[in-house]
């Protein structure tokens, strides 16, 4: 239950972030109290496209971060058995016993 | 709709409460930055920047509304698509982009 909580909890902070980078992006005019239709198809735009980008980031952070893991699993599989050492070069700073 | 404890709405509230508040931190930087000219000869605020400030609140409000029910119906329209890949691979990353 925490972890839908705080899954809404970025849901509502990124909400938040989007009004405000979109108001200052697309609404331009205070001659009037309403917001224009361009204004409006702008922020319309704008939140897609905010949304696609935080998709993409997400899409390449998850996708570096599991290299990352896969790498140092390699890493620590090699360092126990040396014989799975074949083409990994392992700074090897262990001192002779 | 699924039914809230009483813990579960006391904190929903409070979660509103924090978001209505960094809103309003949002709000005020934003308008300040649209509305307020940085000329400070005199500290009263001219006529030109109050009605700024007043609409600047009015519109601000409106693309806050507006975004959320965007937001609302994107969130709804990708359930189904969100669902059905996790149920394939729960692994992938959530989201879809094309």
């Amino acid at each position: 239950m925490a972890a839908e909580e705080h899954i809404f909890r970025e849901f509502l902070e990124t909400y938040n972030r989007i009004v405000e980078e979109c108001f200052n992006r697309c609404v331009y005019t205070f001659n009037y109290r309403y917001l224009l239709d361009n204004e409006v198809d702008c922020a319309s735009r704008c939140t897609s496209r905010y949304v696609n980008y935080n998709q993409r980031l997400a899409m390449n952070f998850a996708k570096i971060q599991s290299k990352k893991m896969i790498d140092a699993q390699e890493q620590a599989e090699a360092q126990q058995d040396p014989s799975l050492m074949v083409n990994t070069q392992i700074a090897d700073t262990s001192k002779p016993s | 709709m699924a039914e809230l404890s009483s813990n579960q709405l006391q904190a929903a509230g409070e979660l509103e409460i924090e978001m209505m508040q960094d809103l309003y931190k949002r709000m005020t930087t934003a308008c300040h930055k649209k509305c307020v000219i940085p000329r400070y000869k005199e500290s009263e605020l001219s006529k030109g920047e109050s009605v700024c400030i007043d609409r600047c609140v009015a519109k601000y409000m409106e693309v806050h509304d507006r975004i959320g029910k965007q937001l609302t119906s994107m969130t709804l329209q990708q359930q189904p698509t969100l669902q059905a890949q996790q149920a394939n691979d729960p692994s992938r990353v959530v989201g879809s982009y094309q």
